[in-house]
């Protein structure tokens, strides 16, 4: 009979369903017999015979009935899987029979598939996962190039926003978003306001991301417009926490800002825009009837249209550009877009969102990821180690089995079923490992990891558990069963051999373990020390000024209680001189920006009286902040020239103080002295007298990276002034406050010293300028932290895998050994013996994994801006600790050789 | 090893023609299909009661053959085999070749 593959797939199916009711099954087909034997018997009755010959004939014509059985049972199947549970049952005595073996092993397994399973839930939930959106493989974030003013990445300016929107035909839609911070209170309610997270959006984002409501709706295109009704779409979060769940809060009022805004629309907790913790959206409403195009300084996303590629939208927007500058030809009085495109070499640039969703993280997650890899790698190496060292101990017994009859196929199954059930024993610890490593991960992870709360253990990361689990346990049994050659078992028991080539082999086998794990446990050490290099090397830089005894407070005034410019002044004025009173403070004062935290970070060209004026080229771009007299001397800033500005209140608005980076910048003078009394002015525009008078320069700070370049500062006085573009009013303001003691001290006297000034504005970011310091390089403790984990377990496990391998050379040595101490070789000489077999596996590896770092390191540094070379000390220092580590685990075997009774050793056969 | 495989297989592929055969006519409990196909053999093939179980067996993992419990005349429990769609189309197939064997034996033979 034809039998097609259709038939065999049927055959497989219904052989696996019959397998689960197998008991069932064989009981059946014993009633069947039963059935076939009354009638054989009746019709043998039925042609004359007594009943008691039919009955005799009747089980004669079905003589070995059990025989039937059997041929039914192997038909059925069911004898492959009575073999595997013999097979699994002999597996598990064969084991518990081993109990120190058993446990070293499932540990090793543990360790391996718990640390890579955790890195992998990690890098699944963060990167891999698509964003939690519909469509979320059409987003795009869409930004400029600016390389010419030193950006590689801008967002879009209002005027660009807009002609995108116009102009393009790549996108479905396209939304644009600023991240905010805002005080909220609620209307009428007399409580202190709290701080919170939102952003600005245009009215396309909540339809662009498929936003769930739960009740209410997104605020529309109507309502996102210059002086539109106020209104805010809140979180599911919010709403739980600030109106108890309340069914009736549409429609409620909310003071954002001091400003009533009406309640549209609560989000499902599911979304998450622009991460995790911002709570409420309100509407950006950008002018698109604005004389000028405003500064690049509106995040934007797009969806494209189904079937435009990437690259299609990248060529089109690039095509457009020149038009934008027909739509909105200035961003600011005299500079022309063009001009601005020309000069900053602009280009587009669309990538998936996904990349401005992970954003920095993607180097964490490489260096993870790799951490993982080799930590799995050495685990798998020293399981491997270990099998091929306990089927060793078996050999006999398993070429007694070969020669007796046994297939090599039930041999290979056995092998197979042992490292089957010793995976599953590691693969089950491991993953209560991972569970517990991804919560340890999540717990110990720097702010502003992307997608924190979606991080766990998904289904994919137990797939991927399971999968390497069966991975590691058909690999290791299969280095076992070749190394073995089972194949040749029985002849070589035969000939009475004991195997002397193929054990050299196996010797050797052994040895490329050992020394592999010894080289990728060097790099992950050698690796986590760069980084400890780097990470100590940060703490000790310098940055620019002094946080040991620094507080720092942010204080954000509402447009409501403080209508105008004067109004602010005034409480930044108050609020100094209050604070200045406390007892322990030394000196106090407020800027618009804090050094090493990217809030209030405003750029823009300056132009100074040493250039000539050529208004084509725009000069760098430099930070611009308002500052107060005392924020110097509190933050510890140097001044290197000049003076300090005026008191608050008393400040001129024609004065700029500077860092040294431009003095020696703009008049070649880094001490600052010839800077001093020459202008500066952030505009070109000649209708203004824009000039401002240098009266101070001082010294440069570390601004956004403590390894990265500094950018020069230019701080402006916090006045009013009637020429709007000298106005620099701080309406968030970062208060500084120096004391003599612990600045933890003095947290609560100087947040009641900001109540009483003013008890409706919530002080946010409470902290030492030491924490601040710290946060900032928050990232690359992190990295130090998985690294010197994973480094850390990977030289445990190499050690026991180094254990084990001269263990066993030890005992299989033994009555060679004896021999030689027989012969008068000195106990001292066969432990150096030993060590040097150790040392010299050892040795191999670290060479090995070291040249490997210094050539990853090379491309670390290409990736990786800001990192110092790796010191010699570091390449140096991790290796020989290493060693010293591998010379321990080879001195308890060597010293169980030296101290065998030769006598013992040699009748012991 | 190889041959006995392949002699064997030719075995159990004629048994199951004979089976599919049968049953094509009626359903069948196991008793009643052994004593059949001996009778229909007139005993030349020697297939023993017992052969019928797992020539059945396979039938029905390839979807061939149903089966189900009902009593016989006699009042037994017993169970019936009858012959699905499958099985039928399979049987036709393998039917059709073999004719075709039988007529290319006879051109052959004929011949001489």
């Amino acid at each position: 009979m034809r039998v097609t593959r259709r038939d065999r797939a049927r055959t497989f199916v219904a052989r696996m369903w019959e397998s689960v009711h197998r008991k069932r099954i064989m009981t059946e087909f014993d009633d069947e017999l039963r059935t076939h034997l009354e009638l054989e018997t009746a019709y043998n009755v039925q042609r004359g015979m007594t009943p008691e010959d039919a009955a005799r004939a009747a089980k004669i014509a079905i003589d070995g009935a059990h025989a039937w059985r059997d041929e039914v049972r192997d038909a059925r199947g069911f004898s492959v899987i009575d073999n595997l549970v013999r097979d699994i049952r002999f597996a598990f005595r064969q084991l518990r029979r081993t109990p120190a073996f058993t446990a070293s092993i499932a540990a090793t397994l543990a360790i391996g598939i718990g640390a890579t399973t955790a890195v992998f839930a990690v890098l699944d939930s963060v990167i891999l996962r698509p964003l939690p959106y519909p469509n979320a493989d059409r987003l795009v974030g869409v930004w400029w190039s600016l390389p010419g003013m030193g950006f590689p990445l801008g967002p879009q300016s209002l005027s660009t926003y807009f002609a995108i929107r116009r102009l393009s035909h790549s996108f479905e839609g396209i939304a644009a978003f600023d991240r905010t911070a805002v005080n909220v209170a609620s209307r009428g309610g007399d409580e202190r306001g709290e701080r919170l997270t939102g952003a600005a959006t245009t009215a396309s984002l909540f339809p662009l991301l498929g936003a769930r409501f739960i009740a209410g709706r997104p605020y529309t295109a109507a309502e996102d417009v210059p002086n539109g009704t106020p209104v805010v779409v809140i979180s599911e979060g919010m709403w739980r926490r600030r109106f108890g769940a309340d069914p009736k809060v549409i429609g409620k009022q909310l003071l954002v800002d001091g400003r009533a805004h009406t309640i549209v629309g609560v989000v499902a907790s599911s979304f998450h825009f622009p991460d995790d913790v911002t709570q409420l959206w309100t509407p950006i409403a950008l002018d698109s009837a604005a004389a000028f195009g405003g500064p690049f300084a509106h995040q934007s996303f797009a969806l494209l249209k189904p079937g435009v590629t990437i690259e299609q939208a990248r060529r089109e927007l690039t095509r457009l550009m020149p038009r934008m500058g027909e739509l909105y030809p200035d961003i600011a009085p005299s500079m022309r877009l063009t001009d601005f495109l020309n000069q900053a070499h602009a280009g587009i640039v669309v990538h998936p969102m996904r990349n401005d969703v992970v954003g920095g993280f993607g180097n964490i997650a490489l260096i993870a990821a790799f951490a993982g890899v080799l930590l799995f790698a050495i685990a798998l190496a020293n399981a491997a180690s270990l099998l091929l060292t306990r089927a060793e101990g078996r050999q006999r017994e398993l070429a007694l089995r070969v020669v007796l009859g046994a297939s090599t196929r039930r041999v290979l199954a056995q092998f197979v079923s042992e490292a089957l059930l010793l995976g599953a024993l590691g693969g089950a610890a491991g993953l209560t490992i991972a569970i517990v490593g991804v919560r340890q991960l999540v717990g110990a992870a720097p702010q502003g990891i992307p997608r924190l709360s979606e991080i766990g253990l998904h289904p994919s990361a137990v797939a991927f558990a399971i999968g390497i689990t069966i991975a590691m346990a058909f690999a290791c049994s299969a280095i076992a069963w070749l190394r073995l050659d089972v194949r040749n078992l029985g002849k070589r028991l035969r000939d009475g051999s004991r195997g002397g080539t193929a054990g050299r082999d196996r010797q050797r086998a052994r040895r490329t373990l050992v020394v592999t794990q010894v080289a990728f446990a060097t790099l992950l050490v050698t690796g986590a020390a760069f980084l400890l290099q780097n990470a100590y090397r940060l703490r000790r830089a310098d940055p620019g000024f002094d946080a040991s005894h620094t507080l720092t407070a942010w204080i954000s005034l509402p447009t409501v209680t403080y209508p105008h410019d004067s109004d602010a002044v005034h409480f930044a004025q108050r609020l100094v001189t209050r604070v200045r009173q406390l007892p322990g403070v030394t000196a106090a004062g407020v800027s618009s920006k804090l050094p090493m935290f990217g809030l209030g970070s405003t750029y823009t060209p300056v132009w100074s009286d040493a250039d000539p004026g050529t208004s084509t080229t725009l000069p760098p771009s430099d930070l611009a902040l308002a500052a107060s007299d005392g924020f110097f001397t509190a933050l510890g800033i140097p001044l290197v020239a000049g003076r300090d500005f005026q008191p608050i209140g008393r400040q001129s608005p024609y004065e700029a103080i500077i860092d040294r980076s431009l003095a020696r910048l703009y008049w070649g003078d880094s001490t600052g002295a010839r800077a001093i009394g020459r202008r500066i002015r952030l505009t070109q525009d000649p209708k203004s007298d824009s000039w401002y008078t240098v009266i101070g320069v001082v010294g440069s700070v570390a601004d956004t990276s403590l390894a990265g370049p500094t950018v020069g500062v230019v701080y402006l006085p916090n006045v009013t002034s009637p020429d709007t573009n000298r106005s620099m009013v701080m309406r968030v303001m970062a208060l500084a406050v120096r004391s003599s003691g612990d600045p933890r001290a003095t947290r609560t006297l100087v947040e009641r010293a900001i109540a009483d000034v003013d008890a409706s504005v919530p002080p946010f970011r409470v902290k030492p300028m030491a924490d601040v310091l710290r946060e900032s390089t928050a990232r690359l403790w992190f990295m130090v932290t998985i690294l010197t984990t994973t480094g850390t377990i990977a030289l445990l496990l190499a050690a026991i895998g180094l254990y084990g391998v001269l263990s066993y050379l030890v005992s299989s040595r033994a009555k060679e050994m004896s021999i030689r101490m027989a012969m008068g070789a000195l106990p001292s000489t066969v432990a150096a013996f030993v060590t040097r077999q150790g040392v010299a596996m050892a040795g191999t590896g670290v060479v090995i994994g070291a040249v490997a770092f210094l050539l990853l390191s090379r491309y670390i540094e290409s990736v990786q801006s800001g990192l110092s070379r790796p010191a010699i000390a570091t390449v140096v220092a991790a290796p020989v600790a290493l060693l010293c580590i591998t010379v321990l685990a080879s001195w308890v075997p060597a010293r169980r050789a030296a101290r065998a009774d030769p006598a013992r050793a040699l009748s012991a056969d | 090893m190889a041959r006995t495989d392949s002699a064997e297989q030719v075995l159990q592929g004629t048994l199951d023609l004979l089976i599919l055969k049968t049953l094509s006519l009626e359903p069948m409990h196991g008793w009643g299909l052994a004593h059949r196909i001996q009778a229909l053999s007139r005993d030349a093939l020697q297939v023993g009661q017992g052969s019928i179980y797992p020539a059945v067996v396979r039938l029905e993992q390839r979807g061939w053959v149903s089966t189900h419990w009902r009593t016989t005349e006699n009042n037994r429990r017993a169970k019936y085999y009858a012959i699905t769609s499958a099985g039928r189309r399979a049987l036709g197939q393998e039917l059709a070749s073999w004719k075709r064997f039988v007529a290319a034996v006879s051109l052959v033979m004929d011949a001489t």
